[in-house]
Formats: structure tokens, C-alpha cells, sequence
């Protein structure tokens, strides 16, 4: 049965430690006892003994590598191995990600490779979270509205100057906060007659802008899927470039459902019915859309949203609550 | 134009005013016979008399008492300090009396009087003859300052000096006495508080006073051949500090180094540079650098005497840090 060795931990506030020489090669014999490495941790270089008798099969960190507290650094087997094998846990130095700490420089393995001298390490510049920069830089910066943070980010080393600003200015725009969230979306289809003879009903009555129909059956029907308490819907008609937003509109009368702030949103109705666009979605936003849209005789629904503002059976019971009451609008002032 | 020594332009510009006001008189050790040390004031006795170029046994406390007191009294005396390093002897009257009397009259007594003295190391005269001690003189509220850099400057702030209704110390640069420069015949003053740009550039400033000057001068040559654009300047007086100016050069350029003989610690460098960085800071892409004297007795030596003023090379190298953006002072 092989036995892992693992870098121990030798102080209370260690977190690696550097492996400065191995005592036994792959395929040695150890017994219990026997020093096996010596790691150099913050305070000094102690030498660590096999726990078990046997071979070694492998030996999984070179010399001169700081290897994390527990990870495995040797295999003990009981049996002489058959293929003893040798390795480093940094393969080569490129290999590393550039934005990663710089790790020690390896040199040409074999037993006999020199020790590598550990480099003087670099002053972390933002270990406090400051960005040193100059009076000058940082008033560029903020002149033009960039991130000295960005700089960092792309590891352009510290202090900053004013000639820094022109590869702050040249970085490329900084990648608009999309909703990446997995994204799901619903569609239904409803004849458009019921509603067409409701609103010309409701015309001769009030007069009441679509826009203010659509935000209060689309409240309501969210209100029954969700339970929710408060229900802001903003309707965006892009082919009239307006958004309205409405704060619990189908709350009262229709004819009194005021159009609100810029609240929370807890849904968009996008209304396309006045274009020739017959459906389809957009990507996550930051509340789930419904996109109301003219298909021959029918109204096309799609209602789309991201996983992580809503559920499957909230967004089903809120695109048929309001297919539903497209097809009879007389429903919702029951 | 015709070009004579700083020497000769300040025994010209002495020589035109005690002509011009009769009230001007110069009181000092060696001024008449010998005509000092370094011969600045050779000729004044033969034109003026013994009346008006005053010899006095050595004690500086004492001709400087008298020329107070003569200043306050109407006249205008030329006090001739032969050393810098003397001032020590020296500044009770002049700090305590001098400076203060018109303060202290309400108005109603003036101290209209020159001090002329020097500064400067690298002559071999050892530790009590090689300071520049006008930091000293700058502290002290009432007296004006002027340092003259070149011939030109020297004798157009010693008109100026003259004229002037308060008390005012100028310290020529030992080793600049026998330096030429062009110098116009005809008669010019230069005002005080206005700096002087010797030389633009966009890259970094350059500040010098009197020998410094010449130092800044050369510094900005070797940075020019490196494709480094320095702007030179000359304060030309300490008080009034032509604060404006520095601070106009230093938003431009965005990065200075402050170069004076005197000691480096509380001294000249150190007031200027605090003044950029308290009214200038948003314009600084690096740390205002000082350049001053060793904090040290200025030593007899040669060898060790050479390195403890600033040198062209000197502010060429710190002037390269604060260009590659080097952090200055890190931790």
C-alpha cells in the first residue's frame, strides 16, 4: 500500500514550505526515521523523516520548489517500484499564468542541479490595497474617468505615472457588465381578437395608453405567479424610443395606474407590436423580459429570463397568467 | 556685448550707484587698500576717498553696528563681509536690529543697507571659510536675500540692492569672482522676486541659485543629449521667492529637483520643495527631489571637499530616476 508524504506544517503561520534538498532519489529504500527532505520554512531549515518503511516510487515536488502545507510531495510504496518517476510540481516557468506570483526559476533538472538561490522577493506594492501612483497620474485618471485598478489588474508594476495614463487610455474598454446567468425562455401564442375588442371597449371609456393595459396585466399576472408584494414593471416600446415605468399598476383602476419612478424592476415588457418583428429574445437582463410581439392574427409571447432571478414555475404561471388574460382581457378586472 | 568678470560687475555696479547717491558709502576689513581679498572693490578708494571706502580693524560685530546705525540715521553704507562664514559674528545686528527696526518704529526708521558677503565651497578654505550659510539670513523676516548667478546678475541685483529701503543680503559665489559674462554698458537694474528661465524645456525642472545655477545649466546639456528636455531656473532672490514662477514651471514639467550649496537638511532646497509640493501637488509625477551641501564641515581635503556639493553629473543622474519613474525613497 503506498503512503503519501505530504509537506507538513512546521510553524503556526506557515502555508508552504521550500523543499531545499532531497535525501533519497525515486526507487530508494527508506526505513522509518531516515531523513527523507529538508524544508526551509520563515524561520529555519528542518529536516523531515520517513514515516514508513519501504521505497520510493515517487517524488512529486523538485528541489528548490515551495510546496503548499499538505500537498503531496512523495510516495512511499511497500514493494520496490517498477517505475520509479520524478517530478516537479511547476512543469516549466511559462507555464505559469502570467497574472501568478512569480515562481522560483527552475533550473535543468537531475540530482546534481545546483540549488536554486531564492530570488529577493518582490515588495508586494499591494498588499494594503493601495496603487501607488503620482499626485499627477492619479488626477489624470480621474479626469478622464479611468481605473488606476485596472492597470494593476493587468499587472503593470507600481508606482504609477502620468505616462501610464496613455496604457490605461489604450487597455481595451473594459467589457460591459453582461448577466452571464444561464438564461431560460418561455413562449406562448393567443389570438389577438379578445384583446383588440377589449381595448376599443376600454377607448370609449377612458382613454388609456396601451402601454398602461400591458403593465397592469403583466403585474397582475406576475403578482399571482410570485406572490410578490411590490410589482414594478418598466414597458419599453423601442419603436418609439419610450420607457415607462409603473409601480403596481393593477392595483386600482386601470385608468388610475400612474406610471411610477425608475424603481426596482421586477419585470420589462417589451412592446413590439407596432413592428414587423414577429418574436424572439434578447439576452439575461437585469429583470426578466417579456416581449410582446404581432404574428398574423395572433400576439407572439416570449417571456425571457436568467436562472438566478427566477424560477421555472414562477416564469410558467406568469407568461400564462398573461397569455391568459390577453385572450380575455375581461378576466383581469375580475 | 562686451563680456567682463563677476568681479568687475560688482565694482561697476557699486562704482554707479556711489556716484549716483552720496549717501552710499562701503564699510569693511580690507575694502579700500587692498580692496578685498579677491580684489572686487579695486579702484573705489581712488575714486571715492577713504571717507566713503571705509577700512575697519577686525570686528565685524562692531562696523556692522555702525552701519545700522548709519542706515537708520539716512545714509545707505555697503557693508563688505569678507567671509560668509563671519555672518555668525554678525547677527545681532543684523537679525535683532537691522531686520527688525522698521518693525519695531512703526514704520518711522528704515535699515536701507547692504550686506555684501559670500559662499561657496571647493576653494580649499576649509571648514570656516567655505559655507554658504544664506538659509541662515532667509529665516529671518526683514531682510531680503539675493544670489546672484552669473555677472549680469550680480551687478543688476546690486543696484537693486542698493536702491532697496530695507535691509539686503547678497551672497556672491567665491568661485564665480573671475567667471565672465556678457554685461550691457549701459545701466539696467534687475527686480527682485523674479526668476529667471535660463533655459525651457518640458521634461523636468531644474531650480538652482547662484553657482548652482551653472550646475543645473550643465545637467540640463548632458540630459539634452538623452533626449531629456530640462527647464533651468534661477530664483535669483531667495526673499522675495519668485514663488509663482517655480510653481508655473513645475506644473508644466511635472517633475523638479531643487540644487543649493547650502547644507541639504532645513535649508533652501527644502523650502522650495515643500512650497511645489504644498501648491503644485497635483501636477507632481514624482517626488520633488532637494540637492543641497552635505550635512557635514565642509572638509579641507580636496578629494573629500569635491563631493559634497552637488555636481552637473550629480543632478543628471537623480534627474534620470525621477524620469524612468524610479520610486524615490520607496518602503
Amino acid at each position: 500500500m503506498p503512503h503519501d508524504v505530504i509537506m507538513p506544517a512546521l510553524g503556526m503561520t506557515q502555508d508552504s514550505g521550500l523543499i531545499v534538498a532531497w535525501h533519497k532519489k525515486p526507487g530508494d529504500a527508506v526505513a522509518v526515521g531516515d531523513v527523507l527532505f529538508e524544508v526551509e520554512t520563515d524561520k529555519a531549515t528542518m529536516e523531515v523523516e520517513a514515516a514508513h518503511d519501504g521505497f520510493i516510487e515517487a517524488l512529486l515536488a523538485g528541489e528548490g520548489e515551495d510546496a503548499p502545507v499538505g500537498q503531496v510531495i512523495a510516495v512511499i510504496s511497500d514493494s520496490k517500484p517498477d517505475n520509479p518517476t520524478q517530478s516537479r510540481l511547476v512543469k516549466k516557468p511559462e507555464a505559469s499564468e502570467p497574472a501568478a506570483a512569480p515562481s522560483e526559476e527552475v533550473t535543468s533538472p537531475g540530482d546534481d542541479a545546483p540549488k536554486p538561490t531564492p530570488k529577493p522577493m518582490p515588495v508586494d506594492l499591494r498588499t494594503d490595497g493601495r496603487i501607488l501612483a503620482s499626485p499627477k497620474a492619479r488626477r489624470l485618471a480621474l479626469e478622464q474617468g479611468l481605473d488606476l485598478a485596472d492597470l494593476a489588474a493587468d499587472g503593470v508594476p507600481q508606482p504609477y505615472h502620468a505616462s501610464d495614463i496613455e496604457t490605461l487610455k489604450a487597455r481595451p474598454a473594459k467589457a460591459t457588465t453582461l448577466n452571464t446567468a444561464a438564461i431560460s425562455q418561455l413562449t406562448a401564442r393567443v389570438s389577438q381578437d379578445g384583446f383588440t375588442a377589449f381595448q376599443s371597449w376600454l377607448t370609449e371609456t377612458a382613454a388609456v395608453p396601451v402601454e398602461t393595459i400591458w403593465a397592469s396585466f403583466a403585474a397582475a399576472s406576475l403578482r399571482a405567479a410570485s406572490k410578490a408584494e411590490t410589482v414594478n414593471i418598466r414597458v419599453d416600446q423601442p419603436t418609439l424610443r419610450i420607457s415607462s415605468f409603473f409601480a403596481d399598476p393593477d392595483l386600482g383602476s386601470l385608468s388610475h395606474a400612474l406610471p411610477g419612478d425608475a424603481l426596482q424592476v421586477s419585470l420589462i415588457l417589451r412592446d413590439l407590436t407596432s413592428s414587423r418583428i414577429t418574436g424572439g429574445s434578447s439576452g439575461a437582463e437585469d429583470a426578466p423580459v417579456l416581449t410582446i410581439c404581432r404574428d398574423g392574427d395572433n400576439f407572439a409571447l416570449t417571456l425571457t429570463y436568467a436562472l438566478d432571478l427566477a424560477d421555472i414555475d414562477t416564469a410558467i404561471r406568469l407568461l400564462d397568467g398573461f397569455a391568459a388574460r390577453l385572450d380575455e382581457p375581461l378576466r383581469h378586472l375580475l | 556685448m562686451r563680456e567682463i568678470t563677476l568681479s568687475q560687475a560688482v565694482n561697476e555696479a557699486l562704482a554707479e550707484e556711489m556716484r549716483r547717491d552720496p549717501t552710499t558709502f562701503i564699510i569693511g576689513e580690507d575694502v579700500a587698500e587692498a580692496g578685498t581679498p579677491f580684489k572686487v572693490l579695486s579702484g573705489l578708494v581712488e575714486e571715492f576717498g577713504t571717507a566713503r571706502v571705509v577700512d575697519t580693524p577686525i570686528a565685524e560685530p562692531g562696523f556692522m553696528g555702525i552701519a545700522v546705525g548709519a542706515a537708520m540715521t539716512g545714509a545707505r553704507p555697503i557693508v563688505d563681509l569678507m567671509f560668509g562664514d563671519f555672518i555668525f559674528l554678525i547677527m545681532d545686528q543684523l537679525c535683532n536690529q537691522a531686520a527688525k527696526t522698521h518693525y519695531m518704529s512703526g514704520g518711522r526708521l528704515s535699515v536701507p543697507l547692504v550686506l555684501r558677503t559670500n559662499m561657496g565651497a571647493t576653494r580649499r578654505s576649509a571648514a570656516q571659510h567655505s559655507q554658504s550659510l544664506h538659509a541662515l539670513v532667509a529665516h529671518i523676516p526683514g531682510l531680503k536675500v539675493a544670489m546672484p548667478s552669473s555677472a549680469y546678475e550680480a551687478k543688476g541685483l546690486m543696484k537693486t540692492a542698493i536702491r532697496e529701503n530695507n535691509p539686503v543680503v547678497i551672497f556672491e559665489d567665491k568661485l564665480m569672482y573671475n567667471d565672465k559674462a556678457p554685461v550691457p554698458e549701459e545701466e539696467y537694474l534687475i527686480p527682485f522676486g523674479v526668476a529667471n528661465v535660463l533655459r525651457e524645456g518640458t521634461d523636468i525642472t531644474l531650480i538652482g541659485t547662484s553657482s548652482m545655477v551653472q550646475v543645473c545649466q550643465k545637467a540640463a546639456e548632458i540630459l539634452a543629449a538623452e533626449n531629456i528636455s530640462a527647464e533651468v531656473i534661477d530664483p535669483r532672490t531667495i526673499v522675495p521667492l519668485d514663488e509663482e514662477g517655480l510653481l508655473k514651471s513645475a506644473r508644466k514639467t511635472s517633475r523638479v529637483i531643487v540644487v543649493d550649496e547650502g547644507h541639504q537638511s532645513y535649508g533652501v532646497t527644502a523650502e522650495i520643495a515643500s512650497r511645489i509640493n504644498e501648491k503644485a501637488f497635483y501636477y507632481l509625477d514624482a517626488p520633488v527631489l532637494r540637492m543641497g551641501a552635505m550635512d557635514v564641515p565642509i572638509p579641507f581635503s580636496p578629494a573629500l571637499e569635491d563631493i559634497t556639493v552637488p555636481t552637473p553629473e550629480g543632478v543628471a543622474a537623480n534627474a534620470r530616476k525621477l524620469m524612468s519613474g524610479e520610486m524615490i525613497h520607496a518602503a
